[in-house]
């Protein structure tokens, strides 16, 4: 018992907050308010493992961006092998923890994607099995600060459907490699009038079933006769959903992409197919992923009444249509109307024939996956506050993939993703120094030859 | 065939730099602005006919300028002017689509009526300038093939100022554009340079022809007709037509000088006659080493042209000395990096060709620098709203932030030959200012205001910053 | 010429010339002793001899010293200073399968732009589709020995030759070959030599391997079980009758004995699985007349069917049987232990046909290696890190970690031709050369399981030898000759 990490007081936090740092970093980047933690952010583990950690990890001293929206600077981010153990200052590090000084550096979680390819993922489910741990993309991924993504886009069919995997950027080791697989499913919001009875008529079902399973625990302890009821065919994957078990992702009409114009949508997603995947929701009674819901900001509060979430990629345009100008087109404030009403956003880059979903080397930078801080970016041109704007990219993308119990910020408990950055992570010049995959560190700028010509430039 | 200027440079230099001082309205009003000599820079672009002023054009016409907006006076944190060092607490006063006055709060009187507009913590920049796009083109609808070559296309006429880029490049701070035709063909057509705003097309016109757009390989070979699939033939295809014009150029010529009869007269020989007189540019679509070292061999070697190269990437870099030498300048994009497969590198295409570097076979050779390259983003490649950002990548990849501003601005104003009009915040430019809410590299930070021809064309809405 | 191109295989002049030579090497049998004088000796095994000689007799090595006389009435071949060593024991190849109808280079093309294996592997049953438990399978079966191919392979230096299976998963025995003769039964020294696994990271391929391990680790659980003692069952059924008889055959199968030895369990002999005379012992005549005795016998006992394809697998976790484990990568290695388990040992080698840095060439996972203690048996050949030119020399990172690498040599003998010149670019990048001449040799045969009778010049082993000019890693040297089991192979290139 003598790890005593969190043993930290409100006015210790607050003296240490380091208001003038927030504007530090090698370009003076960071002009942009980000909010201080509140002293509470010195988040505690609920309990200490029975299996002591056998390695121990210490990022210190840096400015530590927890990935949901808060900031503390100076703090300490303690790592068991390969769960995160404790955040914050003043933590007492065990005999043999490896330190990583990130003083005048910036720590965050990794970047979780909502949509993505390659970068070691594999063919198919089971996914694990045909990933490549050593794929050279999975390099560049991390030094994207990509430490997972959704492999594999969620498709529309009648009913909920899928097998795509989130896959980790574990680079070396198979057993990371995918962190889960099969609970994003897909699903198309615009049904025909009998396909939508009828998946109406299944949610029904599955519900009754749902209870008459909950009967039968209550009375299985009285009553050892009591049969368990048998999910109705066709019932499984919305019961996976009902039980929070796999997020359903709602591809809306028109919601395919544009080949041309970086990634214009067309005629996507108007108010009323936005509607029309909300009654799914309603109907599930569970919050949906509507994907690209290009007037999503018409009605911010219907989504977030449904408990949805939204996958933007807020370079997207849809023009508006002159003959209702109000209540048409796209709108650069999506995220942050959204955000404002509570939904859960994540942004991804825009995808069209010359770029998109991933890292490759076909020069795009910007507008593909090695840069996923630029879609971030636009949202917050758009309106959204800087320190929301992280979250696109941790906290909130890992809600939306439905693995935020397991990734998506820097809290105890949680898998050890981290990135050191030597900046602000959403400036436009900011690079990932280390990244740092289930408690090993898989990345270092400095040993990897994808930016060397450009430190050797900038004399690093 | 090449004319030379009997003034020493030093002399025109001088001048250009006071003209502004001496320049009134009314004479810019009258679009007789001197067309000023490109000497002193890192790369000067070769243009040795150039006409002395916009009025001794004879194929090329220029829009409008000076036309009436009321008077402002800009006040913001950081003003830009990118020819001169950034202005703290800065003011800009405009009036009549000019710039009147540049300066440190302290030190301008702003004229009685002038409408004070606030801007607080604001950059103010010049708009920017995009040197190769298809703004108002709805998608491919550029790239009409009729014959391997097809000088006899334009996009003039298909200038559309509320086309959803063209809003785009408002709110993305792009107030001057190269509206090009696609490289479906070795010679797409004529380009025009164009204002993103204007009461009409005809106001927003700068100069038509803009360009001659050319396309090397890399594009043009998915139909070029029977002559030109591969290089050396699409080559030839381009000298072909070229050569018509230049034969067309020289009869005019004859007859001008009272030598022989006036040639029968060619609407696309005659556009093609400019080229000639160094009245606009072609624009070259080109993109990797060899078909880069064509265009200097073909182009501006044998023919004497006044060449550009726009979307240069890839390897196209390696060929910086001998552009730099040669007076050829580039914008680089749609792409904005290099993957090197020999070391897995990833390089910056605009510090490649802004820098001295090695290019693998040979020594350390010198790169264009600060004044020898643009940036352009070929919307809607990539969206118009994303020029800025296509610098900002550039700077990411280690381009000084500040030659990142130029390329925006004063270098693609220059390769087109328009800076004396556009490119920088000087007295008697175009007023065409864009406010960012901060560094306008940060794709954060958004254009809070946009003054085209000094009147305000875009004003940010917080509930719809952007459709 | 026709020769040295396998194109020409099906040449009708092709075929007329080597019928002809192939009656010509071992015509003149002589019975005398040979003895091979003023030889420099790289007998692979101790110290070089810088002068001596080397006796041959009834195809063996009965002296090799630096002292050693020549025997009376002995062939004597004068060495003139050159140098003799082991021939060359090619451990992995696929020369001489009949040829794939479906075999079409442009899917070896797209298979190579997938950054999986190299073109050599025959495409027909892989990517994972027609992966399955076959292990029991022999793939001498599916050779066509009317081949030139292995008549090039024995003037390049190759004396004992691996007949590799190809397919994806357990596709079966792998064969031992004498690289001399035209029917099948010249050129087999031993049809079940290793199994044959063929990892690759595949779902079905994974799950294939990982349910026959589950059944044979059962199957060896059955076998340890006491009361099941006298259960001489041979594996039975609807194999085909040539599959079958090989695994009874076996002398160290682990069934034909039990009868014997009721209750006496089979235990893994660690160091050495395979008998050392096993191979020798073994003629494939010998084995062929004790097959009618058995098969009745076997049949007798019907109520418990067993799969051979498991059994042989069985064979394997107790130590009586060798692998050969062949990746496609470091990543594929990952794979391998992910699929079957990090305690799943038994004798193996680990085989990759090709680095692939696209999934990590396996200097990468050196450290998996090293715990595995196995062989490894890779190209001789630098590789590049990923993306790049950057070269680096996986051969070496290997050997300095403390792992035995052997080298394959390849499926073509223009390959095998240019194999020490390979090695020459290993040694010139820092690899040793004693480990390169052994890489071709020794570790090779002890991955083989014929350590004992091939790979060394010593006393007792075959005498299959290589004579040179001079150093075999000196550019300037020139393969002179070379002998099979004391007969010369006639060369009769320069004559065509």
């Amino acid at each position: 018992m003598q790890l005593h990490y969190f043993a930290v007081l409100a006015a210790t936090a607050l003296l240490t907050v380091d208001l003038e740092a927030q504007r530090r970093g090698r370009f003076n980047r960071g002009g942009q308010g980000q909010e201080t933690a509140p002293a509470t952010a010195e988040t505690k583990a609920e309990e200490q493992p029975s299996d002591k950690p056998k390695s121990h990890l210490a990022i210190v001293g840096g400015d530590v961006y927890l990935g949901t929206g808060q900031r503390i600077t100076g703090a300490t981010v303690l790592v068991g092998d390969n769960k995160i153990l404790a955040v914050g200052h003043r933590i007492e590090l065990p005999e043999g923890t490896t330190v990583i000084d990130a003083k005048g550096k910036s720590v965050s979680p990794g970047f979780v994607c909502v949509y993505g390819s390659g970068m070691g993922a594999g063919r198919g489910a089971p996914w694990i099995d045909s990933c490549n741990p050593f794929d050279p993309e999975i390099k560049q991924g991390l030094a994207a600060g990509i430490t997972s993504f959704l492999a594999s886009a969620p498709r529309g069919g009648s009913v909920p459907a899928g097998d795509g995997a989130v896959v980790k950027l574990a680079y070396g080791k198979v057993e990371d490699m995918v962190l889960q697989e099969g609970t994003v499913l897909g699903m198309s919001a615009q049904l025909s009038a009998a396909d939508r009875e009828k998946f109406r008529d299944l949610v029904k079902q599955a519900k009754e079933h749902k209870s008459a399973l909950e009967d039968f625990l209550a009375k299985k302890a009285d009553d050892p006769q009591a049969k368990a009821p048998k999910a109705p065919a066709g019932t499984e994957k919305i019961l996976e959903v009902l039980n929070g078990k796999a997020r359903l992702w709602l591809t809306l009409a028109g919601g395919g992409f544009n080949p041309f114009g970086g990634g214009r949508i067309g005629a996507a997603s108007d108010v009323d197919s936005i509607r029309s995947a909300l009654s799914i929701a309603t109907d599930l009674g569970v919050g949906c992923v509507l994907i690209k819901p290009t007037s999503a900001w018409l009605l911010p509060d219907e989504i977030a009444a449904t408990d949805s979430m939204v996958v933007l990629s807020p370079r997207d345009r849809m023009p508006i249509d002159p003959a209702d100008p109000e209540r048409s087109g796209s709108n650069l404030a999506s995220a942050a109307l959204l955000n404002q009403a509570g939904v859960p956003v994540a942004v991804t880059c825009p995808v069209s024939m010359f770029g998109g979903a991933g890292v490759g080397t076909n020069g795009l930078l910007g507008n593909d996956l090695n840069t996923p801080t630029v879609d971030a970016a636009f949202a917050i041109r758009g309106g959204l506050p800087n320190a929301d704007g992280l979250r696109t990219l941790t906290l909130d993308a890992a809600k939306i993939l439905g693995v935020d119990q397991r990734v998506g910020s820097l809290e105890p408990g949680k898998d050890a993703d981290i990135l050191i950055l030597d900046g602000d992570p959403l400036h436009y010049r900011t690079f990932v120094e280390t990244a740092i995959v289930s408690g090993r560190v898989v990345y270092e700028i400095a040993k990897e030859p994808i930016y060397r010509r450009i430190r050797r430039q900038n004399n690093k | 065939m090449t004319r030379t200027h009997s003034v020493p440079s030093a002399i025109l230099v001088a001048s250009v730099l006071l003209a502004p001082l001496f320049a009134t309205p009314l004479l810019a009003q009258q679009g007789d602005a001197a067309i000023p000599a490109d000497a002193g820079h890192t790369l000067d672009v070769w243009r040795p006919n150039r006409p002395k002023s916009e009025k001794e054009h004879q194929v090329a016409r220029w829009g409008p300028r000076g036309l009436p907006s009321p008077g402002h006076a800009f006040l913001a944190k950081k003003v830009v002017p990118i020819t001169s060092a950034p202005i703290d607490d800065g003011v800009v006063v405009t009036r009549n689509g000019l710039i009147e006055q540049v300066g440190r709060r302290q030190d301008i009187v702003v004229p009685e009526g002038y409408e004070v507009v606030d801007c607080g913590d604001a950059w103010l920049v010049p708009g920017f300038v995009e040197p190769h796009c298809h703004i108002a083109s709805a998608s491919f609808d550029l790239n009409d093939t009729v014959h391997p070559t097809n000088p006899e296309f334009r996009t003039l006429d298909l200038i559309t100022l509320d086309h959803d880029q063209m809003q785009m490049a408002r709110a993305g701070g792009v107030s001057t554009a190269l509206y090009i035709p696609g490289s479906g063909s070795n010679m797409g057509g004529f380009g025009t340079l164009t204002k993103t705003w204007g009461r009409s097309p005809e106001e927003a016109l700068v100069r038509f022809p803009g360009s001659l757009k050319i396309a090397q390989a890399g594009n043009p070979e998915r139909g070029s007709g029977d002559l030109g699939a591969g290089m050396m033939g699409m080559s030839e295809g381009i000298r072909l037509t070229l050569l018509d014009g230049k034969r067309y150029h020289e009869a005019m010529l004859a007859w001008q000088q009272g030598k022989s009869e006036k040639p029968q007269f060619d609407p696309t020989l005659d556009l093609l006659r400019g080229l000639f007189l160094h009245e606009f540019p072609l624009s070259v679509h080109t993109q990797i080493y060899q078909v880069v070292l064509q265009t200097l061999q073909e182009l501006r070697l044998e023919l004497g042209l006044w060449t550009v190269v726009v979307h240069g990437e890839f390897d196209a870099f390696r060929m910086r000395q001998e552009m730099r030498q040669a007076g050829l300048p580039i914008a680089a994009g749609p792409r904005v990096y290099h993957f090197d497969p020999r070391y897995n590198e990833i390089s910056g295409l605009m510090w490649d060709w802004y820098h001295d570097g090695e290019d693998g076979w040979r020594d350390q050779v010198q790169g264009v620098g600060k004044d020898g390259i643009g940036v352009n983003t070929d919307s809607p490649v990539i969206p118009q709203e994303q020029l800025p950002l296509q610098a900002a990548m550039g700077v990411r990849l280690g381009l000084p932030h500040e030659i990142g501003l130029r390329a925006l601005t004063i270098n693609n104003a220059r390769f087109l030959g328009v800076d004396h009009r556009i490119g920088s915040l000087d007295v008697g430019k175009d007023a065409d200012l864009g406010i960012w809410s901060g560094d306008p590299l940060d794709p954060r930070n958004h254009v809070k205001l946009f003054v085209v021809n000094g009147t305000i064309c875009y004003r940010r809405n917080p509930a719809r910053p952007a459709w | 010429m026709h020769a040295t191109n396998p194109r020409w295989n099906r040449a009708p002049l092709a075929l007329a010339a080597a019928v002809l030579f192939c009656a010509a090497p071992l015509l003149a049998q002589d019975n005398r002793p040979t003895a091979f004088t003023n030889a420099r000796i790289l007998t692979m095994k101790g110290a070089l001899i810088e002068r001596g000689t080397l006796v041959v007799k009834n195809g063996k090595i009965v002296a090799v010293a630096a002292d050693a006389t020549a025997p009376a009435g002995a062939r004597i071949v004068d060495c003139n200073g050159g140098t003799l060593m082991p021939g060359l024991v090619s451990a992995h190849s696929r020369a001489g399968f009949a040829p794939q109808p479906t075999a079409n280079p442009l899917d070896a093309m797209m298979r190579r732009g997938g950054g999986r294996r190299g073109a050599q592997t025959p495409p027909p049953d892989s990517g994972g589709r027609g992966a399955q438990n076959a292990a029991a399978t022999k793939a001498v079966e599916r050779l066509d020995p009317k081949q030139d191919v292995f008549a090039e392979m024995l003037r390049a230096g190759v004396t004992t030759l691996a007949l590799t299976p190809s397919g994806d998963g357990l596709p079966g025995f792998g064969a031992l070959l004498k690289p001399d003769g035209k029917t099948l039964e010249a050129l087999t020294t031993d049809d079940d030599a290793f199994v044959f696994v063929a990892m690759q990271r595949d779902s079905r391929v994974k799950k294939i391997l990982k349910d026959a391990f589950d059944a044979a680790k059962k199957a060896v659980e059955a076998r340890k079980a006491p009361k099941e003692a006298p259960k001489p069952e041979a594996p039975q059924g609807e194999q085909k009758p040539g599959e079958q008889k090989p695994a009874q055959q076996k002398p160290d199968a682990g069934k034909p004995p039990e009868p014997q030895k009721p209750g006496d369990a089979p235990k893994p002999e660690q160091p050495k699985p395979q008998d050392p005379p096993k191979p020798e012992e073994k003629k494939p005549e010998g084995d062929k007349a004790q097959q009618p005795a058995q098969e009745p016998q076997a049949q007798q006992k019907p109520e418990e069917k067993k799969d051979p394809n498991v059994e042989v697998l069985a064979d394997l976790l107790e130590g009586k049987r060798k692998a050969i484990v062949q990746v496609g990568s470091g990543a594929d290695l990952l794979h391998w232990t992910h699929a079957v388990g990090k305690e799943l040992a038994f004798p193996r080698a680990i085989c990759a046909e090709a680095f692939d840095p696209q999934a990590g060439s396996l200097d990468l996972v050196v450290e998996e290696l090293k715990a595995m203690k196995s062989i490894v048996l890779v190209p001789p050949s630098l590789s590049t890190l990923p993306r790049s030119r950057f070269v680096t020399n996986p051969c070496k990172t290997l050997h300095d970690a403390g792992i035995e690498v052997g080298f394959v040599l390849g499926d073509a003998p223009a390959r095998v031709r240019i194999a020490f010149v390979r090695l020459m670019e290993l040694v010139r990048h820092g690899f040793p050369r004693d480990a390169a001449l052994a890489g071709v040799t020794v570790v090779p045969s002890k991955a083989l399981g014929v350590d004992a009778s091939v790979g060394t010049l010593e006393v007792g082993k075959k005498a299959n030898l290589l004579l040179f000019s001079g150093d075999p890693l000196d550019p300037a040297s020139e393969l002179r000759s070379v002998w099979l089991e004391g007969q010369k192979v006639q060369d009769d290139t320069a004559a065509r």
